[in-house]
């Protein structure tokens, strides 16, 4: 239960991360919260060579709004983002997902981008970024990239992130007036992780809703009807169900507004 | 690695590995056997700490990410010769058994008393759902976080 022993970098500034990451090519793992990769090490299911600790680079924590987008640094703390007032305005589907997510002292200390970059098939956050269409963004010494949810996530915790790259940035469009949101999931208990997590949006045009713990990667439906190809019985049940409701949650506010 | 820190008030300067995790700072190097250590995983919460304020798992942390930080453990609670409330709640309310989960629960509830005020049973609940007790059925502890409370 004592992770493996590793080389262990603490840089000062994004720019020296993302040195330290290319020099060090696939060897180097970058650590944010810990909240996952911690566990892993400490199982000896991960042993990483190097680990380059993000928590005392300055600047990745930001909670802004941007050009019609919610912009959140990779290194913002769940919790932080979870009671951020920009965000329960500017994205109350993400806010909701979050407080899902582990519990409140893991929350505290796991970052929106060490969530996303996990890739757990099971987990919240990335159904909100893709109900709404968000994108993360990833950086390298030789410039950013954007990647929406489709080609980040490529099998379950594996992401599309290259060696020397960064996930830095996670950008969620604003919910507009017209718009209605909820998120619904089915699990053991609260603090357990989900079956089945569904988030939506909707407006007078439709749905846009997307589950996770069905698939690799959250799956972005428009109608609980689109699930009838999910193998597994009860998870397939469980997920129509989660759409139904959710859905209706969500087109009942859009009407609302 | 040498690791600076401040617990409970005292500055602390150690030689260490990177991988030595901050649960077994406290308890092996520094002899603070207050936090307890359940599935060094963090999903028991019985070795939670709070870092500048915040309650965390010290399982999931390194020794070496405590540097220049503030590390309060269930030993740095309540003041000299007077206990914190929610250790006084624990105790009128008999809020444990055999008491391996306590510090975790105290040290979260060090963080949460001020929010817990007013909250319904469920949402009360939710917010002690990162600890473990296997003893109580939690009844006797949601009613001492409930006593606590401001």
């Amino acid at each position: 239960m004592k992770p493996a022993p590793f080389d262990y970098e603490r840089p000062r500034s994004l720019d020296d991360a993302l040195q330290l990451l290319a020099e060090r090519g696939e060897d180097a793992i970058p650590l944010a919260g810990g909240q996952s990769l911690v566990p892993m090490m400490n199982l000896r299911l991960t042993r990483p060579a190097i680990l380059v600790d993000l928590n005392e680079v300055p600047g990745l924590d930001g909670i802004d709004e941007r050009d019609g987008m919610l912009v959140i640094g990779a290194m913002a703390r769940q919790r932080d983002v979870e009671r951020s007032p920009l965000c329960a305005r500017l994205s109350p589907l993400l806010a909701s997902a979050l407080r899902h997510v582990g519990n409140p002292q893991t929350r505290n200390r796991g970052t929106i981008g060490g969530n996303l970059a996990h890739a757990d098939p099971a987990s919240e956050v990335p159904t909100a970024v893709a109900a709404t269409g968000g994108v993360i963004v990833l950086a390298s010494r030789d410039g950013t990239r954007e990647l929406d949810c489709d080609a980040f996530f490529t099998r379950p915790y594996t992401n599309a992130r290259n060696p020397g790259e960064l996930v830095v940035e996670v950008r969620i469009p604003v919910l507009r007036r017209d718009q209605g949101w909820a998120f619904e999931e089915v699990a053991p208990s609260y603090a357990a992780q989900a079956i089945v997590a569904v988030s939506a949006v909707a407006d007078a045009g439709g749905v846009r809703a997307a589950v996770a713990g069905i698939a690799g990667s959250p799956r972005v439906v428009s109608h609980p009807g689109e699930l009838v190809d999910v193998e597994d019985p009860y998870r397939r049940a469980v997920a129509a169900d989660l759409v139904q409701r959710v859905s209706a949650r969500a087109l009942e506010r859009a009407a609302a507004a | 690695m040498i690791v600076r820190t401040t617990v409970n008030g005292f500055a602390v300067e150690e030689q260490v590995e990177p991988r030595l995790l901050l649960s077994d700072f406290l308890r092996h190097t520094l002899g603070l056997t207050g936090t307890h250590v359940g599935c060094e995983h963090g999903v028991c919460g019985a070795c939670n700490v709070l870092l500048d304020g915040r309650a965390v798992r010290a399982c999931l942390l390194f020794a070496v990410q405590v540097d220049g930080h503030a590390v309060t453990t269930v030993e740095g609670l309540g003041e000299e010769g007077a206990s914190h409330r929610a250790q006084t709640a624990f105790v009128e309310h008999g809020a444990l058994q055999c008491g391996f989960c306590t510090p975790g629960f105290l040290v979260s509830l060090a963080e949460l008393l001020p929010e817990l005020a007013g909250l319904e049973d469920s949402a009360l609940r939710e917010s002690l759902s990162g600890n473990i007790c296997r003893c109580t059925g939690y009844q006797a502890i949601v009613a001492a976080a409930r006593g606590a409370a401001p």
